[in-house]
């Protein structure tokens, strides 16, 4: 199961809670906003990236999981 | 005097909880949009409580709505969910149903926030700024216990809180507009304050309950079940006393610490000592029983033994001061 | 000029001779009918000779037109239809070349609308062009009516109007602008060729790409490969200037920018010239000088064709103004939608105007490549990377003023000199 995890750059706002919630795999620039980190998401940290989507309030997170 | 029925006891306690709740919902969220955070308290967990409040908030919003509906000392019915078709205080009631309904609409965009998109989902969550007052004044205005102490504790420290939200809210929002910024921050202090003196010349005053439009009945019921008059009272009364020229003499009292209370002599003359006593509260009827007149005016009034003490306060004018203290019986 | 003589000579294949725009009376006397491609197997001959012509697009991304068409028809062919957008938005500010194709040879153009139209089975063409190109305009308006009036039958052309802004031609924006909205960029995908105009597959292509897949129609994939390298065949347009001048020039692939500048009225070589437009890359004019215009070429000296722009810096003026110039108003050409380019723009153009203008601080440099290295990327389309590119380009070529204006302040020259990369106002919307 391959998962990559992306942010719609038009929809975020720089409201942060994805970086507190998975800040293995997410950074915030200078001004807010995610960087995150490129590549799949291992199984073991797969709960935090589907939990950073779903509590951004902007549902600007995607979880690409292809199996 | 029937019995409040544990259906009344519950609505009561869980409409309160309700108004708790949502006043936590409110100022949860306003904390929410600042995107305030601290090491204690990030974001996610703000937003988690935000919403888990809200759950609760249904919870018990359904809890108060069914146990009132369903009430029979008052009862209301599924017709009182409908604007302004109770029998029971419509506006106030009304004012009630609304935030429920708004709550409501705003709870399911939130859970179908992904089919609906964050624009509309963002606009329907601006109706939270209309529920909240809108279930504040229902409250104060439907709620039966305005004079309670614990009641207007509660009521004040909910209307505080979302109050200084806002208040905060405005200052961080409008920092580059200070203009604005203290026109709104004033309205808003001037709206607590309305709402305080509103209360306290509103539901506060004796009459709210019939002036709201409680039904008649309802208000005999009450009163009946009301504690006015059960053992215990040691109020003043102060009144005037009219001699008719028939020799009747009637004395007209009401309780200074308990204005919804009014005691009326009707002193005969017929018999020696013997005298008619009114008791009504907030204009219905309480008892209207015999009453012996020795050194005091004595009478029984349902289980309750009244004894009034009675004397003028000058020579030339007709006003009376006096006591009253109620017993069992 | 006729196609005996556009065969056999190289140049020019695009441009013409005189002012104004050609006749359709001449263009066909020209170059003949245009082929009509009466069965399938036409349309994907076609699409295999334009894959064979190693024709690339001409609006800044390079990408093989061939292929596109052929990603569009198969595209087209599953969904049942599809559109063309012949972009002539040039959003570009230093760019001349589309406005001036469509001004002289506006039937060229259309010609290849019209087979693109056809190889890839869209029912529907839409020209994209920018709204203050008047000259252009009417002649591309003239020439739909020529052939109308001329009762060709071909899908029916519509124009729509581009706004003035920087990205108002990115595909996504484009298409969106088209749908009725903002000519801002969409986050892909999908893309045009998958979703576009009306939710149909859209084939995106400059209007430079499209008059030469009309001459590549009629003349075939050897005679385009005749001129040019191997690598980079056929010839483009750039768009040439200098401090006084504008020049558009059709040249050969392989051409060097020392022999593209020469002509220019200024007899002195420029110190170093930006090459590709405002997200192209800053080259000093020692390794421009002999730097052949081919894709390879560019790409390994960290540049690019992009929009064929080469604007050539006289030596009396500063790199670094312009530069901070240019970032300025690419910071505030951003459709402002996505946070790191919003933000990282502006905050390196602020930084860059003070390195220009100012006094630069000890770290000023660093930080605009920290910057840089944390807003590319992360937009919804390629502004914000073509901006830093820029940027980065520019303090790598003019790294010794950089010192020099770190020790001493602002140069003469920044303060003095009027603008070499030209800034337009800007003003209106996104329609």
């Amino acid at each position: 199961m391959k998962a990559v995890l992306r942010v719609n750059p038009i929809k975020c706002a720089a409201e942060g809670i994805c970086a507190e919630l998975f800040p293995e795999r997410i950074q915030l620039d200078d001004w807010g906003y995610p960087i995150i980190e490129q590549g799949e998401i291992p199984e073991a940290l797969i709960e935090h990236a589907r939990q950073a989507v779903a509590e951004c309030p902007r549902l600007a997170l995607i979880l690409q999981e292809q199996s | 005097m029937s019995e409040p029925s544990p259906l009344w006891y519950t609505t009561r306690g869980a409409g309160t909880v309700t108004l708790i709740l949502l006043t936590g919902v409110v100022v949860l969220g306003i904390v929410t949009s600042t995107r305030w955070k601290s090491e204690d308290w990030p974001r996610f967990l703000i937003a988690a409580l935000h919403r888990n409040f809200s759950l609760f908030l249904v919870a018990f919003g359904l809890l108060h709505i069914v146990t009132a509906l369903f009430d029979p000392a008052v009862f209301l019915g599924l017709k009182a969910l409908i604007p302004f078709a109770s029998d029971y205080r419509p506006l106030w009631l009304s004012l009630g149903v609304i935030s429920g309904d708004l709550i409501l609409a705003i709870v399911l965009t939130s859970l179908l926030r992904d089919r609906l998109g964050y624009l509309a989902w963002r606009i329907i969550h601006w109706l939270t700024y209309a529920s909240w007052p809108l279930a504040m004044l229902h409250s104060l205005g439907t709620g039966t216990d305005p004079h309670a102490a614990w009641f207007l504790f509660v009521a004040a420290g909910c209307a505080a809180a979302v109050m200084a939200a806002i208040f905060w809210r405005l200052g961080l929002g409008l920092e580059e507009h200070p203009n604005l910024r203290f026109l709104s921050q004033s309205v808003c202090a001037l709206s607590t304050l309305g709402l305080v003196v509103w209360t306290a010349g509103g539901p506060m005053q004796s009459g709210w309950a019939r002036m709201a439009g409680t039904p008649s009945t309802v208000l005999a019921a009450n009163s009946a079940s009301n504690d006015t008059l059960a053992p215990g009272v040691d109020d003043q009364l102060r009144g005037s006393l009219i001699r008719a020229n028939d020799g009747t003499v009637e004395v007209s009292l009401s309780d200074t610490q308990n204005p919804a209370l009014q005691l009326t002599l009707d002193v005969t003359g017929s018999g020696a000592g013997q005298a008619n006593l009114t008791a009504t509260h907030n204009g219905t009827q309480i008892c209207q029983v015999p009453a012996s007149i020795g050194n005091a005016v004595t009478a029984q009034c349902g289980q309750t033994q009244l004894t009034i003490t009675l004397r003028s306060t000058s020579q030339t004018s007709n006003q009376v001061i006096g006591e009253l203290i109620t017993e069992a019986a | 000029m006729v196609i005996a003589d556009i065969a056999a000579r190289t140049l020019p294949r695009l441009l013409i001779g005189t002012d104004g725009p050609e006749s359709l009376a001449d263009h066909v006397g020209r170059l003949g009918a245009l082929p009509e491609l009466r069965v399938d197997a036409d349309r994907w001959q076609l699409i295999s000779t334009l894959e064979a012509s190693g024709l690339r697009g001409r609006g800044g991304a390079g990408f093989p037109v061939g292929t596109k068409w052929r990603t569009v028809a198969v595209q087209a062919q599953a969904a049942g239809g599809g559109v063309v957008l012949a972009n002539a938005a040039e959003g570009e500010p230093a760019s001349a070349k589309d406005r001036t194709l469509l001004a002289l040879r506006p039937h060229l153009v259309l010609d290849g609308a019209v087979l693109s139209a056809r190889a890839v089975g869209a029912s529907e063409i839409v020209l994209y062009i920018g709204r203050e190109m008047t000259r252009a305009r009417h002649a591309i308006e003239a020439a739909i009516r020529e052939r109308r009036s001329a009762r060709l039958k071909e899908p029916r052309i519509r124009i729509v109007d581009a706004p003035d802004r920087y990205v108002a031609g990115e595909e996504s924006a484009a298409v969106h602008r088209i749908n009725g909205s903002d000519a801002k960029p969409t986050v892909v995908p999908p893309r045009p060729f998958q979703r576009g105009i009306h939710g149909a597959p859209t084939l995106v292509q400059n209007v430079e790409s499209l008059a030469h897949a009309a001459l590549i129609a009629r003349l075939g994939e050897t005679w385009f490969r005749a001129a040019g390298t191997a690598t980079s065949p056929g010839t483009c347009l750039l768009t040439v200037r200098s401090a006084d001048e504008v020049r558009v020039r059709e040249v050969e692939f392989g051409t060097t920018i020392g022999q593209v500048l020469a002509g220019l009225e200024r007899a002195e070589a420029p110190q170093a010239v930006l090459v590709g437009g405002y997200f192209g890359a800053w080259l000093p004019w020692r390794r421009a000088a002999d730097l052949p215009l081919e894709y390879d070429a560019l790409r390994a000296a960290g540049a690019g064709l992009g929009c064929g722009v080469v604007l050539a810096l006289p030596r009396d003026c500063c790199g670094l103004a312009e530069g901070a110039r240019i970032l300025r108003y690419l910071a505030d050409e951003t459709a402002g939608q996505c946070g790191p380019c919003v933000h990282g723009l502006h905050a390196m153009a602020d930084v860059m105007w003070r390195v220009a203008f100012g006094r630069p601080k000890g770290n000023d440099a660093g930080q605009l490549r920290r910057w840089a290295g944390q807003v590319a990327g992360r937009g919804a389309c390629r502004h914000p990377d073509g901006a830093v590119g820029m940027v980065k380009s520019c303090l790598d070529t003019f790294a010794d003023e950089l010192e020099a204006h770190a020790r001493h302040g602002a140069c003469p020259a920044a303060l003095r000199a009027a603008a070499v990369a030209p800034i337009p106002d800007q003003e209106g919307g996104w329609r």
